[in-house]
């Protein structure tokens, strides 16, 4: 396609979807390149990177393999990321096109309620949300979705309010369509370009939310993650640094990977949208 | 003066309704909570008789419908009675009151930090972009704002605490160490260095690429052709005319960011052991203590909320379109 | 004051000028006249040294007068755009008055004096107050005014103004016309402007020249080219032009004296 190309020809763009190939690659693989239980006990425990051939990346405090761990770890980051990011981008649409096509009093409270949610830390309200329900791979989806919702909202929101008046939905009420018809099926496509770029910035935070909260051993407890990784990693830092230092590179280039792919995706359709 | 002042009051004004829902939503995750504030309580003290239950229902409130709970809660709220909390066995204001200081002296410093270091240096970048020095910055700060705190805090108790022994790797000051005045102010210094740093360097790399990008794009704006036809050059145009105005969007943002910086202390406070209120919203959750958890809630959205009201003030001091009917931003008339 | 010899100037590979040779004398006005759009300001933005990044020249402009010079002392500027001259976060006294502290190397109290001279010069009300004022506090021909001001506060012998009336409406048109007028009458300066308005140039011009498709089609004293013109579109220009001399038949309805609308016959 068009935007995919106009993409690869930014440094950008080609640099993060390059990475994130590879990282969808290898998450989708995971069962493949690291076969096995990751938290199965492998061999010695506390061994160096580069030391065994059988566990290129050492193993840790109980004798874990670290690069199955983090072959594993990132196949939970990334689902967890894009669930709880379409969630997020789900609720936020919705919300912003009401807002958005009914206006009033519906508009004034949903944005209301919009700034309610902003004026918490989106952390905290995560928290919140697990303590009531407990740490599950679905609720810590919704929890990180209710942080990020807002944003995805008043874009949305700002895009129809700048549509409704244009011409092809006064054509579409000649025709007779109703209003939330005309909102949903022909004003919101065109108001979705903005969101786009936003979905990776939500993306690329939630990876670093999920890991946060396994860090502090909220996470789902079925599931290695590389927030946990590193948590576990703590308690033996001061000998077995590299055991908390690489999950984190993993994290860092995961969320390198989605924001240069989300900058990439940006510029391609924000020069496609100046031409029409 | 005066533009200030109205602001102020319409800011307070709009801000007691957003509020209000911030209450209502404590009020549901309460609700939905298991047991109550009744049965925190005889936990602590070792269980209680059917009588005492009931009788201690009625007292606080607790035992009619939803509604009368509502009731009793915004009442208790409005005589800043935030509930009891299980964990600590004392009031949840008292507990929260006290963690407050230490979180707003590592998010003050913090922001302070990653404000002055990241405006600077986006004005380094943004006065030649494209140029060597700025793609290399820029670069640096695309790394840094991928980075978790958590995680350049584990690197830099590494590299500073074990390595290099020059910081303390963890609390807030050197327990029973028995100094004060400036001893203690310099001992806490040091060991809030590493906290501040992997607090604020995230979102210096945040305003570093804000201010930069608003200087580039600002470059080819009217007015500062203009101001090059007047003959403006080098430093002078680059900070009376675009930086003062780059700076615009960075202000912006620091009262956005309030929030999610509030919730980043959340692990730094955990990983450099620092008794603040984020590690108070952990505890509160490692324990169940739903109202804890929720003191902390309200008081941040309180915390939000007022440095919102400062950032929108010194952004009204800033912009002088603001506020006096006129409106609008950026360069056109 | 001014040579340009065979002048081109191309935004990459769109041809904005192409082979332009003009000269100006010192003390003489000159309107450039063509077409409305993009590329008209190009001779004049070539002149100051203000083409955007990107633009190519060939040939050669020449200042015999003045060797190399500096914009803002020797040569002022005023743009289309009033709103887009001033920076909105500056008073306007700050930017009027920095002029003549780097050029003048004046103080900032004697600078701010000297602006608040200049705005009475302009017509600005209350002079003193205004200084402390933002560009948004002012009216589109106020702001050309203050913009004027700026341009001249470090007493430059030749000014460039880029369609300095366009975004005005007519009666703030006479006026300010009528204060460059004056201006360059006083001071003695030497006046390039472009613009599309057949009538202000005619009014305020000494010479004029004909630019057409990147190309100077003709040059020469106002009332030469107006009364016989060489070129088939300067006829063409004037042609189209609506003044009172226009027959009545050509003419558009008007309002009457007792307010009704008319349509003349035919």
């Amino acid at each position: 396609m068009n935007v995919l190309r106009r993409m690869l020809a930014t440094g950008e763009g080609l640099a993060g979807l390059a990475m994130l190939s590879v990282l969808v690659a290898v998450a989708l693989a995971a069962p493949l390149l690291a076969p096995g239980d990751p938290l199965a006990i492998r061999g010695d425990p506390l061994l160096r990177p580069f030391q065994e051939i059988a566990h290129p990346l050492g193993t840790d405090r109980l004798g874990r393999d670290v690069l199955s761990a983090l072959i594993h770890g990132a196949r939970t980051s990334l689902l967890v990321a894009v669930s709880a990011a379409a969630a997020a981008l789900f609720i936020g649409i919705t919300v912003g096109t009401i807002a958005g096509f009914l206006g009033g009093w519906v508009d004034e409270v949903l944005m209301r309620v919009a700034e309610a949610f902003q004026t918490v830390p989106a952390f905290l309200l995560t928290l919140a949300l697990i303590s009531v329900t407990g740490p599950r791979a679905t609720t810590i989806v919704l929890g990180i979705a209710i942080g990020a919702w807002m944003q995805p909202a008043r874009i949305t929101r700002a895009e129809i309010l700048s549509l409704r008046e244009r011409d092809f939905v006064a054509a579409a009420r000649v025709v007779g369509m109703r209003p939330l018809e005309i909102a949903f099926r022909e004003v919101l496509p065109n108001a979705l370009t903005p969101v786009v770029s936003l979905a990776a910035v939500i993306v690329a935070a939630a990876v670093l939310i999920e890991a946060a909260l396994s860090f502090l051993g909220f996470g789902d407890p079925n599931r290695v993650t590389w927030g946990s990784m590193i948590a576990e990693g703590r308690t033996v830092l001061r000998r077995a640094p590299w055991l908390s230092i690489i999950p984190g590179i993993g994290l860092v280039l995961t969320v390198l990977a989605v924001h240069l792919t989300g900058r990439g995706i940006g510029h391609a359709l924000r020069a496609r949208r100046v031409v029409a | 003066m005066r533009r200030a002042l109205a602001l102020l009051r319409r800011r307070v004004l709009g801000v007691v309704p957003v509020f209000a829902l911030v209450v209502l939503g404590a009020f549901l995750l309460l609700e939905a909570a298991p047991g109550d504030a009744v049965d925190a309580y005889l936990a602590g003290i070792g269980g209680g008789d059917a009588a005492q239950v009931a009788s201690l229902r009625a007292e606080w409130g607790l035992d009619g419908g939803p509604l009368p709970r509502l009731i009793a809660y915004v009442s208790a709220l409005l005589r800043l009675d935030l509930g009891w909390s299980s964990a600590f066995q004392r009031p949840v204001l008292e507990v929260v009151l006290e963690r407050l200081p230490n979180t707003l002296l590592l998010m003050g410093m913090a922001t302070l930090l990653a404000l002055s270091l990241g405006s600077l240096l986006g004005i380094v970048c943004g006065a030649r972009p494209g140029s060597l020095r700025d793609r290399a910055l820029s670069l640096t700060a695309i790394a840094i704002y991928a980075m978790p705190g958590f995680w350049l805090g584990l690197v830099l108790i590494v590299a500073f605490s074990v390595e290099l022994r020059w910081l303390p790797s963890g609390g807030i000051e050197t327990v029973a160490s028995g100094l004060s005045g400036l001893d203690r102010a310099t001992d806490i210094a040091r060991h809030l260095v590493l906290p501040v740093l992997s607090l604020g360097l995230v979102y210096m790399a945040l305003y570093l690429r804000l201010m930069r990008d608003g200087m580039a794009e600002l470059w080819s704006q009217d007015f500062v052709r203009a101001a090059r036809a007047r003959g403006m050059t080098g430093t002078r145009l680059a900070l009376r005319h675009v930086a003062r105005n780059a700076l615009l969007p960075v202000v912006t943002m620091l009262g956005l960011q309030s929030a999610a910086m509030l919730g980043g202390s959340v692990v730094i406070e955990s990983v450099f052991a620092i008794p603040g209120l984020g590690r108070l919203a952990s505890e509160a959750v490692s324990r169940r203590d739903t109202p804890l958890l929720l003191g902390v809630v309200l008081l941040s959205a309180v915390v939000v909320m007022l440095v919102n009201m400062l950032v929108d003030l010194a952004y009204a001091l800033l912009d002088p379109r603001v506020g006096s009917g006129t409106g609008g931003s950026g360069a056109g008339g | 004051m001014f040579a340009v010899q065979d002048l081109s100037v191309a935004y990459g590979r769109v041809p904005a000028l192409s082979g332009v040779s003009l000269s100006l004398a010192q003390g003489r006005r000159l309107a450039v006249l063509g077409e409305s759009g993009s590329g008209k300001s190009t001779l004049a933005m070539a002149l100051c040294g203000l083409l955007p990044a990107g633009a190519t020249v060939l040939g050669g402009i020449a200042f015999p007068s003045l060797g190399a010079p500096v914009l803002g002392r020797d040569i002022g500027v005023v743009f289309q755009d009033p709103g887009g001259s001033l920076n909105p976060v500056l008073t306007i006294g700050e930017q009027i008055a920095e002029v003549a502290v780097v050029h003048r190397g004046q103080s900032w109290r004697s600078a701010r004096a000297h602006a608040a001279r200049l705005l009475d010069r302009m017509g600005i009300p209350h002079p003193a107050e205004a200084l402390r004022r933002h560009p948004h506090e002012f009216s589109g021909g106020q702001r050309q005014r203050i913009a004027l001001a700026a341009a001249l506060a470090a007493d430059p012998v030749l000014l460039i103004a880029d369609e300095p009336t366009s975004a005005l409406d007519t009666v703030v048109q006479h006026a300010i016309v009528a204060l460059l007028d004056g201006l360059v009458r006083e001071r003695g300066l030497t006046l390039l402007f472009v613009t599309h308005d057949i009538a202000l140039a005619s009014m305020l011009a000494d010479e004029v020249a004909v630019r057409h498709g990147g190309r100077l089609l003709e040059a020469g004293p106002v009332q030469q080219v107006f009364r016989t013109p060489a070129h088939a579109y300067t006829r063409a220009l004037l042609a189209t032009r609506l003044d009172l001399d226009t027959p009545l038949a050509a003419r558009l309805p008007e309002i009457g004296p007792d307010f009704t609308v008319r349509v003349p016959n035919g």
